[in-house]
């Protein structure tokens, strides 16, 4: 079976380096990422591996960055590098074409608005809209992430809500203009496990009612598997394995993806810690020269790991790995 | 809102109480005696002790006191001793001089500091940043008398636009009232300025770095709305508190200003009752600061009721 669903949004080669001084710290390093039509895909990986930067790489919202590359935008006007549009232009994605949701929603709206006029805003910003039409915009997108009573809850203020409902309202905003692409950068990991698996479930229905694709950024593999259609996974700013979500489920390469997946909390064994991989992310700022994940890595070996980084193998169609030694680790058919 | 205002009244109540027994004991323990302020040096002996009679000085301090808060309760805050005008109404006289002096400080501390605290947040760590903070922190260095000093140097001696000194009330003549005011109210506000602009600048550095700020900017709104409807408004709570606060301190900076230009406000009128110790004035006067002083905190705390919606619900 193959897809033939166009391609939506593109990330060639995006590099992000923050300069501070005479130090340089390269966050994000050549990744390519393509995200196709009405595609869910999940970019997983460790606190710090720089999944937020790349995705507001993608909303250029990263003011003291410079970023490197292409992201190339395939709209209806033909196909836009994101990355060289005018602010003006790029404003007009900023919540139009592509919508955000963000981790913190405790902190993520504004606290003196109340929350109808700040859905409300996010219409205004991008239609002609009258202020009645904005205010029906915002109820209908209430009710649309399931908020009962969504008339009576425009005049409520965030601090009168729980984090789900703040999260609901977020999603709300973020989709009144109809997003061809929603990034959800972690936007279950601040709150409760019951409510959790109910915004996930809404973020799926969503993406599948409105027929938008997503960007879905997380480091808990507990949750891709019933989200994602593909998955990347980061390390140190570097994508070291991608894949179709059954491939990497099933056949995971990289030494650290399997680390993460046996770092997922299971509820049946009843161990006081989760499990976790031994050891830090490097320093975006003074990162080792050879695999990145060498000195965590239980497998690496002198030279073949150290010395020059790994490049991204391709395993199978659409399967690759950022691996020295990943022929041994592949299941035979694959080698 | 109502049941607030009603509550905070009641609060002031035991302050006012305090502040008056403070201040009436400072008038007790000072050295000096009032019959011979208000009689000369050379005055015999049996007419002080009339006046100590009349003044009420004989009797025990507890029911001087008494016998004081009940009558300033009425509105009755006694007699100067030096001239033997009502306090009342040598009050009247001066508080809108000093209420003018401070508004349009305010005003002017307001209308350039939180613009110029406004940029050097947004352009942070920039040369305008730095441009900014070397100006405030030399307004803030500058004793208010050299400013005033320099002033007067300035228009007066130089530049001939302005009248070194004086007063004329708005209501006879606005148009020489303000010209009075120009260089008073630059003296005292420049300082105010440079508080302002800091504490504007420090409360949208916080606020700019907020996410409620990235999902703004995530909407797609403009950096000018973001600044100025998301970000403003959050830090106004914070620049409302400095100005609030920084309103008590102020008094002392009219003290000095007015005895500069020669103001016939409060602050010179405490200053004067205190060097003829004139107590019967100096309590009137310490009074009003300080009912002007918890004025200002109720309208503060109004301004965040206003201002911040959680404090409302
Ligand atoms: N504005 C910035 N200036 C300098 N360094 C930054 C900046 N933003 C992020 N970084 C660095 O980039 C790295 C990646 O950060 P990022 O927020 O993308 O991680 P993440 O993968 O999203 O982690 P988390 O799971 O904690 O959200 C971190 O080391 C961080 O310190
Ligand atoms: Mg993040």
């Amino acid at each position: 079976m193959t897809d033939t669903r166009p391609v939506l949004a593109e990330l060639q080669d995006v590099s992000v380096s923050f300069t501070k001084g005479n130090v340089t710290a390269h966050v994000v390093d050549s990744i390519n990422l393509s995200i196709k039509e009405g595609e869910t895909v999940a970019l997983i990986g460790e606190s710090g591996s720089g999944k937020s930067v790349t995705s507001l790489a993608i909303m250029h919202l990263l003011p003291r960055a410079k970023i490197d590359g292409k992201i190339m935008w395939h709209g209806k006007e033909g196909a836009r590098n994101l990355l060289a549009l005018s602010t003006r232009e790029m404003r007009s994605f900023r919540g139009g074409s592509i919508g955000m949701i963000f981790q913190e929603p405790m902190t993520s709206l504004n606290p003196l608005f109340k929350i109808g006029d700040q859905i409300a805003e996010a219409a205004r910003l991008h239609r002609p809209v009258s202020r009645q039409e904005a205010r029906q915009i915002a109820e209908d997108s209430l009710r649309l992430v399931g908020i009962p009573e969504p008339r009576g809850r425009l005049n409520t203020y965030p601090f009168e809500m729980s984090g789900g409902m703040r999260q609901r309202v977020m999603i709300a905003m973020s989709l009144v203009c109809r997003p061809a692409l929603l990034i959800a950068d972690e936007p279950t990991t601040a709150l409760d496990v019951t409510i959790q698996a109910q915004i996930l479930e809404l973020l799926r229905r969503l993406q599948e009612e409105l027929g938008m694709s997503m960007l879905f950024i997380t480091h808990d593999f507990g949750v891709v598997a019933e989200i994602a259609e593909r998955i990347a996974v980061m390390y140190a700013g570097q994508i070291v394995e991608q894949g179709a979500t059954q491939q990497i489920l099933e056949n995971p390469v990289h030494p650290y993806t399997r680390a993460l997946l046996n770092a997922i909390p299971r509820l049946d064994k009843r161990s006081a810690r989760l499990a976790s991989i031994e050891g830090v992310v490097p320093d975006p700022r003074a990162l080792p020269p050879g695999c990145r994940f060498a000195t965590r890595c239980q497998f690496a070996v002198p030279d073949l790991c150290t010395s020059q980084p790994p490049p991204l193998s391709e395993l199978q169609d659409g399967h690759a790995v950022r691996c020295a030694r990943w022929p041994e680790f592949a299941r035979v058919e694959y080698a | 809102m109502l049941k607030m205002l009603i509550l905070r009244i009641i609060q002031s109540i035991p302050v006012l109480v305090i502040v008056g027994a403070v201040v009436f004991s400072i008038a007790v323990a000072l050295p000096g005696d009032p019959s011979l302020i208000i009689l000369g040096e050379n005055a015999p002996e049996v007419e002080r002790q009339r006046i100590r009679l009349e003044l009420g000085l004989d009797r025990p301090v507890l029911v001087q006191f008494g016998d004081w808060m009940f009558k300033a309760v009425q509105g009755d805050i006694g007699k100067s001793y030096k001239t033997g005008e009502p306090v009342v109404s040598v009050l009247a006289a001066r508080i809108p001089v000093t209420l003018q002096l401070a508004f349009l400080s305010m005003l002017f501390a307001v209308v350039v500091g939180v613009p110029l605290g406004m940029i050097a947040a947004i352009k942070r760590n920039s040369w305008v940043d730095a441009v900014v903070s070397v100006l405030s922190v030399s307004a803030l260095a500058m004793p208010f008398f050299w400013v005033g000093i320099l002033l007067i140097m300035l228009f007066t001696l130089k530049l001939r636009l302005l009248p070194p000194f004086g007063y004329v009330p708005f209501s006879e003549d606005p148009v020489q009232n303000l010209r009075f005011m120009i260089m008073p109210v630059l003296t005292l506000g420049s300082a105010y300025v440079a508080l302002v602009a800091r504490q504007t600048r420090a409360a949208m550095v916080q606020v700019l770095s907020s996410d409620y700020i990235r999902t703004a900017r995530a909407k797609g709104a403009s950096e000018l709305r973001v600044v100025t409807v998301h970000g403003f408004r959050n830090a106004l709570v914070a620049i409302v508190t400095v100005i609030g606060l920084q309103f008590a301190g102020m008094m002392g900076g009219a003290v000095v200003t007015e005895t500069v230009f020669q103001l016939p406000g409060l602050g010179r009128m405490i200053t004067n009752a205190i060097f003829d110790r004139d107590y019967g004035l100096m309590q009137g006067g310490v009074l009003v600061v300080v009912l002007g002083v918890i004025i200002v905190n109720l309208l503060t705390d109004m301004a965040y009721w206003l201002l911040d919606p959680r404090i409302q619900r």
